[in-house]
């Protein structure tokens, strides 16, 4: 039997693994009592997206999607996962939207012109999506695509694709919000979330004049980069082939202006992380993802991050 | 008595899918298959740096994670003149290796599986293994995906039940282990980083040989303890689907894991009559007769005569399937044909359950392969003949290499160094494209004659037929890929 320290000392570990911290065993704790009664439901909606949020949720880092599934249940909607199909998939997910209250994540972004570029069942999403998030308790945009517009809002942006936050201000529908940009989104950023909400009934602390969860978006990357040494010191990668230590700005890192926590939460179980494998941070969080400038050269000849401001700009920082 | 029947979407897929179908009494007689998301990649590259494709055409697909990125630079190494290091070549096929293998894994257990298996007979189950009850909980907790769909002819069979379902877990933690080995050489999954035009960026060290090679150990057990031996028990138990979902007959299929000195497939056609040949690029041709897209290839929603975003593909005026089973039969491979035999099946056929069982021979020979290929890795060798990114080629460039779904070419053409077209040819236009020339395409062949259960299955609101979703998934559709 589970007794009441065991189950306390459980909140503790999970607010370990979440957040680093203790800080949250008390509303967890609270919050886990309450699901016992109240799960809340979640659906997922997949827009113009790619899957790999929901693949990179299924890798996990720590711990998978079946993982956290399984501590706070309530999953009623996932396209690559609902065992139903057709008119019985669309049926339950109306009922589902139709009890209200539940969470509502969305990957990938909204073509709305043509709206014919994605479907939800035998509808444009862009028709539909608006009556399904009006009824949600939280909307989630998981990934870059739905945070941001990303990759198809990108070059000419040939279906309008907007994201998330810009449609539902485009259909006037005002529903609580929460970006988890990336791409993919990290599995934690993602699922971290969810299991706060579920388990405070609350919204995560945002980053300060956005809707971003704070924990895991308050620095920019190159501030916790393992690199920053070597930044500071003026030791450059110039060679992929032969410099496998040094920071990578001068090919092109854009961890100077892309907020996450990245290099110090790591992915696929903390194995590693992009700069790790002696590769540029692409910025794949930052709202400017995939960028118009060209992602591997020095950063003097990108147009939106000058070398020079940039070696003042973050020489001062703080 | 004639009806329609439209399965939209199709869940359980990568994408966005709507297959429609006219039924005379209980038999499909016509089908059309429309791809129903765009995106645009082909355009979105124009005007950019070329080597930016490797990083924007990985993310055309989440599932297919590492494919792309690897096709890219190919075909980027081809345009710039740039041979990669022999280290480079090892690690690619090493990335790419175990991702198919995760990826058959997925497919099998969370996407297929559910239409072949009650798992509401796990609440029969009274034995002592709280894995069980646990998996239960799950399935009851989230009732809404994973409950609702009565399976009438599954296997009436607690133990099986209880092993797949066993299995549908652990599939979920070995992909975790297997892609920490993929982080161990490429950054991080999906979309692997170093991968890059030359090579790998990535500082290579014994340690991190060893991460992957422990992962592959894990992936490999895996396969050989469970994914091998249950897809054999789902063929014994459903043997009508060797006769199922049938294409043309036609095969295609590109070569990959050409580095050990047998390599794995070799670039082929197999024609319906049985007769084989090498392949030729110029072969391959892109017909969009009747998909959302204008002569210059803009999107066109209004476009008369279309019912689909995916392009048609045809391989010398004819349809072809790509996969697994494609790349097995061009090759003639007689270990799978071995593997047949006990299902009275003498030759390499296109049918659901040998699609199905092609993939789990693939990952079982992958692994065996992969686990040949670490040794001749060199430690002190360089990973990467890095590019020039300041260079500014003209030209064109050709990236042939396979995805978990079949054969993918990526073509890059610039103009001073700045991207001037992009061609993707991906596995699942060939077999999801829709109707051209007069020629059903792959997957509408494949429902043509197909009997389907008269009444809607217990619990499903709609008149969504189980036969064809197995027909369609045992292709393993991927859609994002398909239309980009």
């Amino acid at each position: 039997m589970l007794t009441r320290r065991k189950f306390l000392k459980k909140c503790r570990d999970i607010s370990l693994l979440m957040c680093g911290s203790t800080l949250l065993t008390r509303s967890l704790a609270e919050g886990f009592m309450q699901l016992v009664k109240d799960p809340p439901p979640i659906a997922f909606i997949h827009a113009q997206n790619c899957m790999g949020c929901t693949t990179s949720m299924l890798y996990g880092n720590d711990y998978d999607f079946f993982d956290l599934l399984s501590h706070i249940g309530g999953l009623e909607v996932h396209p690559a996962l609902s065992f139903s199909q057709g008119t019985t998939y669309i049926d339950n997910l109306k009922k589902i939207a139709d009890q209200g209250n539940y969470l509502l994540v969305i990957e990938g972004s909204i073509p709305a012109k043509p709206r014919e570029a994605c479907y939800l069942g035998k509808d444009p999403l862009f028709n539909v999506l608006a009556g399904y998030a009006a009824k949600a308790r939280m909307v989630i945009s998981s990934g870059s695509c739905a945070s941001h517009g990303g990759i198809p809002a990108s070059g000419g942006n040939q279906t309008g694709a907007l994201s998330v936050a810009d449609y539902l201000k485009l259909q006037k529908v005002e529903v609580p919000q929460l970006l988890i940009p990336g791409c993919p989104a990290h599995p934690d950023h993602l699922m971290g979330s969810i299991a706060y909400i579920a388990a405070t009934g609350k919204v995560p602390p945002l980053k300060k004049d956005s809707q971003l969860p704070a924990e895991y978006f308050n620095e920019l990357l190159h501030n916790r980069c393992s690199r920053f040494q070597h930044f500071t010191q003026d030791m450059f990668v110039e060679d992929y082939a032969k410099d496998k230590d040094n920071c990578l700005l001068k090919k092109g890192c854009r961890g100077p202006i892309t907020p996450s926590d990245c290099p110090v939460r790591r992915w696929n179980q903390r194995t590693s992380v992009c700069v790790e494998s002696n590769t540029p941070c692409i910025g794949c969080m930052s709202p400017l993802w995939p960028f118009d400038s060209d992602l591997y050269l020095e950063t003097s000849q990108v147009e939106d991050l000058p070398w020079s401001k940039m070696k003042e700009k973050v020489g001062n920082r703080r | 008595m004639s009806k329609t029947m439209t399965i939209d979407p199709v869940t359980r897929i990568e994408g966005h899918l709507a297959i429609e179908t006219h039924l005379e009494g209980d038999q499909v007689t016509a089908a059309k298959v429309a791809g129903r998301m765009y995106r645009g990649f082909e355009l979105l590259l124009i005007g950019r740096h070329p080597v930016d494709a490797a990083r924007i055409t990985q993310r055309i697909c989440g599932i297919c994670h590492e494919v792309h990125g690897i096709a890219a630079s190919i075909a980027l190494e081809d345009l710039y003149g740039l041979k990669p290091s022999s280290n480079g070549l090892i690690l690619r096929e090493l990335i790419l290796g175990l991702h198919l293998v995760t990826d058959h894994l997925f497919h099998f257990y969370q996407l297929t599986i559910p239409d072949y298996i009650d798992f509401t007979q796990l609440q029969r189950y009274r034995g002592q293994d709280d894995r069980v009850r646990k998996l239960d909980r799950l399935f009851r907790g989230s009732a809404g995906t994973f409950a609702g769909t009565k399976i009438t002819d599954a296997p009436n069979d607690t133990a099986l039940t209880v092993e797949m379902g066993l299995a549908y877990i652990e599939a979920i933690a070995v992909r975790k282990t297997a892609g920490s080995g993929l982080a161990s050489l490429g950054g991080k999954v999906p979309f692997c980083h170093a991968i890059l035009p030359g090579g790998l960026t990535t500082g290579i060290t014994s340690d991190l040989l060893m991460n992957y090679a422990n992962a592959l150990d894990k992936t490999t057990d895996f396969v050989q303890r469970y994914y091998l031996p249950q897809t054999l028990a789902l063929a014994g138990h459903f043997g009508q689907y060797f006769n199922m979902g049938q294409s043309h007959g036609n095969f295609y299929g590109n070569g990959a894991f050409t580095l050990l000195k047998e390599p794995l497939y070799t670039a082929g056609v197999m024609r319906a009559g049985g007769q084989r040949e090498p392949a030729h690029f110029a072969g391959a041709e892109e017909v969009i007769d009747a998909s959302f897209l204008d002569a210059a290839g803009k999107p066109d929603h209004e476009k008369a005569g279309a019912y689909s975003w995916v392009k048609a593909m045809l391989y010398d005026g004819a349809p072809m399937e790509v996969g697994p089973l494609a790349r097995l039969a061009v090759n003639r491979n007689h270990d799978f044909m071995k593997m047949l035999k006990p299902f009275n099946q003498s030759a390499i056929r296109s049918s659901v359950m040998t699609r199905i069982l092609a993939r789990a021979y693939e990952a079982q020979a992958l692994c065996r392969y992969l686990r040949e290929l670490l040794p001749s890795y060199q430690l002190e060798q360089p990973t990467i003949n890095a590019l020039d990114m300041l260079a500014k080629p003209t030209g064109t460039g050709q990236g042939m290499s396979i995805a978990a779904r079949g054969a993918l070419n990526h073509q890059v053409t610039a103009q001073d160094g700045k991207v001037t077209g992009y061609r993707l040819q991906v596995p699942s236009a060939w077999n999801f494209g829709p109707t051209v020339k007069g020629q059903l395409g792959t997957v509408e062949e494949a429902l043509i004659g197909t009997r389907v259960q008269a009444e809607p299955a217990k619990g499903a609101s709609g008149s969504d037929s189980i036969e064809i979703g197995r027909i369609v998934r045992s292709f393993d559709p991927c859609l994002a890929c398909a239309i980009h």
